[in-house]
């Protein structure tokens, strides 16, 4: 097993490639981006959560001095998109599903011009019914938002109820023998628990400036995580070949999951294209809050069959998961499905996952990916057992968690396991005695899992004369550091330093496909294919010293930049002398490729039905331990001290870890306590980040977190991912805070003071 | 109607004709291509637009242009001393405080001006400097970190040259060039 | 960007010469002071004056001075952050310095001035909104609507916006005086007068008046204040339950009881105005404070308040707020005793 001390540069903190552009300003983001003769694009959006589209009149609009172009549904190739449902147009077709959906959309020669354009597009609607609640929404009489959804295209196994009424997709685990295990139960925990929308609130708007070249070629600069995806979509909807279509993505300021979409690129492609000019298209601060995407707000609904000692033995869950008037990923739905059963060994476990159309603005991916919804449930009904049976909570955990070799509830063989070196560091971190340390102050745990790896991805390496290298991925860095995570695994492969790599991401026409940066995928699964890539070219490199020096392949080793002779220390080559002069030797040029399409343990379909996903490589784990302090007077809880241990596999940088593990935890903080996307009649109230807000500098703990030791063999050096697992455990953690200091038990989010103080009123009662 | 205004940015002078309800943030991005300020929420509630005013942060958003005339503006752009990084922005590059990169001209902003004002600042007052600049990335550990170590960076003047740092280490010897066919 | 809206813009040089063109100009003028509220309301299409008065270049605006015989006089323009760090205001009132701490942010306390705290605009879910947001609905009625979308019993024909200021409760409670200036004359206004409790006409400045600055009397000097906020979170944001206590504790001596001298509670961010709760002085001056006083004070200032769903945070939570700060806000008195004459 390789551990991370024996790497030259893997684990040791490089500073991010991107960091200096980015502390002196030069660093171009897509709204950035101000070219000759460009167009301003404006979205006319609907004002009705739910009506049937009569006429839409353009004329007035397209008549106003300075308007180039204004574009509806009827404009557009008759295309729908989504990621495993096909189900959205660029512009509503037909009927309008939310308060803030696109009608229409305009370019002019000024922002104020395409503004006052769209105020002149007249839409005339019939209204209908809406629903706004998921469980409703479910009932046989609820109004249909989709009309003829089953004939959708779909890319998954249906389901039962999948594509039927407002149910867009559904996804099932049945592991064991559920009737047998609540049988052998000696007690039955059931609890209903609701979450609420929570915005990623990226600081940089969704934003595209598109422009067609001299060449008729559609280029886009964007913000995104998933370029070639873009690529894709447009070429679907649009009808032009992808060789006409280059995505070239700025820096991204900050994704989160929230730009895992295509929402600008459309619109302003279509635009550019029609009015052959450059054409941007930046959404409003107020669009961000209604027409992007939110975490999936729901209800979830755990029963737990548990034995006297403790061991979990059943579990049945429900999860309805509303996704809006659109599902542009039920993704979330069936990592929520997964990681459902927490960090457990579970035998007999039921799962089933539904994700419900309701008229209001889209769920979809966010930072923890659908597991913060689930785990609040799990990890919150954990301590009521845990309290219940008077066991201790950290104690609970440590009996039921899963270890290497243990099957998840879905049938996965897990082989990269430390939750529990992660609950008992945490444990003697904080010096855990019990959760109740004062009458108002108590700690609250929580332990959670997320799936890690899957999805496509590839990479290129190629050396240079000098003996630098160059490593391509459509993948992107939206923050989190990808481009020195992978800069560090080509170097480390290649025996050269970081600053030797010149890293290259996203371009479509510079790099090869990636599906997109989401869910844990980067530094593990990019990282693989990059890390192949390398070795392929340093296998290479190495074949063209072995013809060189003559001798055979196995007789040769990398370090410092040169091709060394084993049997002696004098006979060498330097990189430069067998890749200069621009000629090889044999073959060449030297370029590494690799990709990565994880299959190697697919899920059980006589277990799992639905799923989202082929398979995951691999699954990251994390405790977190709050130390709060709770006012029973105001209800006012402050979170003083929060510690995170990780099993993240292998650090590659341990100042980037640092940011992911503190930020993730640090959303997970505003998850738990105030963040809340108020919709009412499926209006956004707070569509603002004063009103919808997030934690500022003087609202976060003081932070403690550790990793433990962990090899996992299917990942780049060891590495699995971070960044999801890091929000999960929060609300959970919080919430069995407040319990053991007050002994009120709150199941939804966001945990308010107003909520403690009712619980206080109903435990006195 | 636009009226003659001239502006004192960044140690520079310039002469504009502009519309008064042009905003500062406008000016800056539109005008002068000095993009590094961020527009965001334009509520004055995100801090991403933050420049220094007379040496104080302030919400440029929430400024009109034609109320700066007689006013000394500072951006994320005039904050190196000529190619060398301000210490503060290379506690940034070396603490790990930048991530997405967004919110970090504001965030500089407000950093320095508490540094110009206190140089050696703890870090419960580097957290009240920057709470009017939200940041969704890092959690604003690391920030408070470079902003409390900036200080020892000036000490060992040890900040580099934005060109050193970018060329990086490398060391390599000669390579033979390839036949140019001339 | 969305742009402003069109406007003039004029830097008039003295105070006299702002008043006649802001009385020349008509209805359609706009005094600004620090920006911070005024422009994102003109973003979204609340304001759209056709003329914009800046006072920043007219003298001595911004100043803060003692006075031995009026007491602490503040120039409008003087900034939050030009208070909380102000040696005389530290002095004579560092409540003052406490509640322009509370404001904002850093960024926005360094812009937003006095005159701006007080004549703050009321705010409302269904007010403070895009004109897009507005299209979805009937306007509210403080937007030239029928009705009131926030009221306490469905839709209502008086404006429920909330005022939610820092500042202005604490001078209340310091029994300020304000000068009003138009080219019609000067006054003088009690700043508890100043406010009218009605969200959508929430002060009763003309439209051509300046306020041209504050005073908090000398006799006020020395008495004890303290300023407790609710927010959701610790900065950029504001307060949707606020407590302002001002009192002397006298005693014949130091071993006697002492007993409450000119106690004056202001709430704020739970009605259209800062809402000086009137029944506290007769229940308190001239008596010794005991628990039972305090409990009944804290449910009066809880029985005044009216946190409606308009604003952020939980109606019920915001009206126990108010009845814990009110309570803590006396224990703080009490606490203090000792230096209070």
């Amino acid at each position: 097993m390789t551990r991370s001390n024996e790497f030259a540069v893997i684990g040791k903190t490089t500073s991010k490639t991107d960091a200096i552009a980015k502390v002196t300003g030069d660093a171009r983001f897509a709204t950035d981006i101000y070219l000759k003769n460009m167009l301003w694009a404006r979205v006319m959006r609907s004002t009705v959560a739910h009506a049937r589209i009569i006429s839409i009149n353009t004329e007035k609009a397209k008549n106003l001095d300075g308007v180039k172009a204004v574009l509806t549904s009827a404009d557009m190739p008759d295309g729908k998109y989504g990621a495993l449902v096909l189900d959205m147009g660029v512009f509503a077709q037909d009927k309008v599903r939310y308060i803030g959906e696109a009608v229409a959309a305009v370019a002019a020669v000024d922002e104020k011009t395409a503004a006052r354009a769209v105020e002149l597009i007249e839409v005339e609607y019939e209204e209908l019914l809406a629903v706004f609640d998921p469980l409703e929404a479910m009932q046989p009489e609820a109004p249909v938002i989709h009309d003829d959804l089953a004939a959708y295209t779909t890319l998954f196994e249906r389901t039962e109820r999948a594509m039927t009424g407002n149910v867009n997709y559904q996804s099932n685990i049945n592991t064991g023998d559920i009737e047998a295990g609540f049988a052998a139960a000696d007690f039955i925990f059931e609890d209903t628990y609701e979450v609420q929308k929570q915005h990623p609130s990226y600081m940089e708007p969704n934003s595209t400036v598109a422009d067609v070249d001299e060449t008729g070629r559609l280029i886009i600069y964007n913000t995104t995580q998933r370029p070639h995806i873009n690529q894709a979509i447009l070429s679907s909807l649009l009808g032009i070949p992808i060789s006409k279509i280059r995505v070239m993505p700025c820096h991204v300021g900050g994704g989160f999951g929230g730009k895992n979409r295509t929402l600008t690129e459309p619109t302003a492609a279509a635009l550019a294209l029609k009015t052959r000019q450059p054409v941007r298209l930046t959404f409003s601060h107020e669009e961000e809050f209604t027409s992007a995407t939110t975490r999936h707000s729901g209800v979830l609904k755990m029963k737990t069959g548990v034995k006297k000692d403790g061991t979990l033995i059943a579990s049945d869950v429900k999860l309805y998961y509303d996704c809006g008037a659109y599902a542009p990923t039920p993704n979330a739905v069936w990592l929520g499905a997964i990681s459902s059963s927490g960090a457990y060994k579970i035998p007999n476990s039921r799962v089933e996952a539904f994700s419900i159309y309701t008229n209001k603005m889209m769920g979809g991916a966010f930072r923890g990916y659908g597991a913060p919804q689930a785990n609040f449930a799990r990890e919150s009904q954990m301590d009521r057992i845990a309290r219940e049976l008077n066991i201790d909570p950290i104690e609970l955990r440590l009996k039921n968690c899963l270890v290497a070799g243990d099957s998840l509830h879905t049938g996965q063989k897990l082989h990269s396991v430390r939750v529990k070196e992660t609950l008992e560091k945490a444990r003697d971190m904080v010096a855990w005695q019990s959760p109740k340390l004062a009458p108002n102050r108590a700690l609250g745990v929580a332990c959670g899992i997320f799936a890690c790896g899957g999805f496509a991805t590839s990479s290129i390496v190629k050396l240079n004369m000098d003996g630098t290298a160059s490593v391509a991925t459509g993948a992107m860095d939206m923050g989190q550091g990808l481009r020195t995570v992978m800069g560090q695994i080509t170097a480390e492969e290649l025996g050269i330093s970081s600053d030797d790599v010149n890293v290259v991401i996203g371009d479509t026409d510079l790099t090869p496909f990636d599906v997109g940066i989401f869910g844990d995928r980067g530094t593990h699964t990019t990282g693989l294919a990059v890390k192949k890539a390398a070795e392929d070219a340093k296998i290479q490199l190495l074949e063209a010293a072995a013809d060189a020096m003559e001798v055979d392949v196995s007789a040769l080793e990398i370090k410092d930049k040169k091709v060394f002779d084993k049997s002696s220390d004098n006979r060498f080559l330097h990189f430069r002398e067998l890749l200069g002069g621009g000629q090889y030797k044999k073959g060449g040029p030297i370029i590494g490729k690799a990709s990565i399409n994880p299959t190697e343990q697919p899920f059980d379909t006589n277990i799992v039905q639905g799923a989202a996903s082929k398979m995951f490589s691999t699954y990251t784990f994390a405790t977190h331990i709050v130390e709060t302090e709770i006012d029973a007077k105001t209800g006012e809880v402050k979170v003083i001290k929060a510690t995170a241990v990780h099993d993240c596999g292998t650090v590659i940088n341990p100042a980037g870890l640092k940011g992911q593990i503190i930020g993730g935890l640090t959303t997970g903080l505003g998850y738990a306590l105030f963040e809340d996307v108020i919709i009412e009649d499926g209006q956004v109230k707070n569509p603002s980040f004063l009103e919808c807000r997030m934690p500022t500098a003087v609202d976060i703990p003081e932070v403690e977190f550790a990793t433990v030791d962990e090899f996992d063999s299917r990942g780049p050096f060891g590495a699995k991912g971070v960044g999801n697992v890091s929000v999960i455990n929060m609300a959970p953690a919080i919430a069995n805070a407040v319990d053991a200091a007050l002994g009120v038990r709150i199941k939804s989010l966001p945990i308010t003071p107003g909520k403690i103080l009712q619980g206080l009123e109903e435990r006195a009662n | 109607m636009k009226q003659p205004l001239s502006l004192h940015i960044n140690d520079e002078i310039h002469e504009l004709n502009l519309a008064p309800n042009k905003t500062l943030l406008e000016v800056l991005r539109e005008e002068l291509d000095l993009t590094g300020t961020k527009e965001v929420c334009l509520l004055g509630s995100c801090g991403a637009c933050t420049v220094l005013v007379d040496n104080r942060p302030m919400l440029s958003c929430a400024t009109l242009a034609v109320a700066c005339k007689d006013k000394k503006i500072t951006t994320i752009e005039g904050v190196k001393d000529g190619n060398d990084l301000h210490p503060l922005q290379q506690s940034f590059v070396e603490k790990g405080a930048v991530q997405c990169g967004y919110c970090t001209p504001g965030m500089i902003l407000s950093g320095k001006a508490l540094l110009d004002e206190n140089p050696n600042p703890t870090k419960a007052e580097a957290a009240e400097a920057i709470a009017g600049n939200l940041c969704r990335c890092t959690g604003y550990a690391q920030i408070i970190d470079a902003i409390v170590s900036a200080p020892e960076i000036a000490d060992s003047k040890s900040t580099k040259t934005q060109h050193e740092t970018l060329a990086g280490t490398l060391d390599s010897g000669p390579y033979l060039m390839p036949e140019t066919g001339e | 960007m969305q742009p402003l809206p069109n406007f003039q813009y004029l830097e008039p040089e003295t105070i006299h010469e702002a008043a006649k063109l802001l009385m020349d100009s008509g209805t359609q003028s706009m005094v600004i002071s620090g920006g911070t509220d005024m422009l994102p309301s003109m973003r979204q299409g609340i304001f759209s004056p056709d003329v914009v008065i800046s006072l920043q270049a007219i003298p001595h605006l911004r100043d803060v001075e003692w006075d031995d015989t009026e007491g602490l006089k503040i120039g409008p323009l003087a900034t939050l952050r030009s208070l909380e760090t102000n040696a005389e205001i530290l002095q004579h009132f560092p409540v003052i310095a406490e509640a322009a701490h509370a404001v904002g942010s850093p960024q926005l306390r360094e812009m937003a001035t006095v005159g701006g705290n007080i004549c703050l605009d009321t705010r409302c879910y269904y007010y403070n909104q895009s004109e897009n947001w507005q299209a979805c609905d009937q306007e509210c009625l403080k937007l030239g609507g029928e009705t009131c979308k926030a009221a306490p019993s469905g839709r209502a024909k008086k404006c429920f916006a909330v005022f939610s200021a820092d500042l202005a409760p604490v001078l209340v409670a310091l029994d300020a005086r304000i000068t009003l200036l138009s080219a019609r004359g000067e006054r003088h206004v009690d700043l508890r007068e100043f406010y009218t409790g009605d969200g959508a006409a929430p002060h009763v400045k003309a439209p051509d008046e300046i306020l041209t600055s504050v005073l908090v009397p000398k006799q006020m000097a020395g008495i004890f204040g303290v300023y407790q906020k609710y927010r959701i979170r610790n900065s950029i944001d504001y307060p949707i339950a606020g407590v302002a206590l001002t009192l002397r504790l006298n005693g014949p001596d130091k071993s006697a009881k002492k007993l409450v001298k000119d106690v004056c509670l202001v709430i704020s961010g739970v009605a259209s105005k800062p809402l000086v709760v009137k029944k506290i002085p007769p229940l308190l001056n001239g008596k010794a404070l005991d628990d039972a006083l305090i409990e009944e004070a804290a449910l009066l200032a809880k029985k005044a308040a009216l946190p409606l769903a308009n604003t952020g945070g939980e109606r019920a939570h915001r009206k126990q707020m108010i009845y814990e700060f009110t309570k803590k806000a006396f224990e703080q008195a009490i606490n203090n005793g000792s230096q209070i004459s």
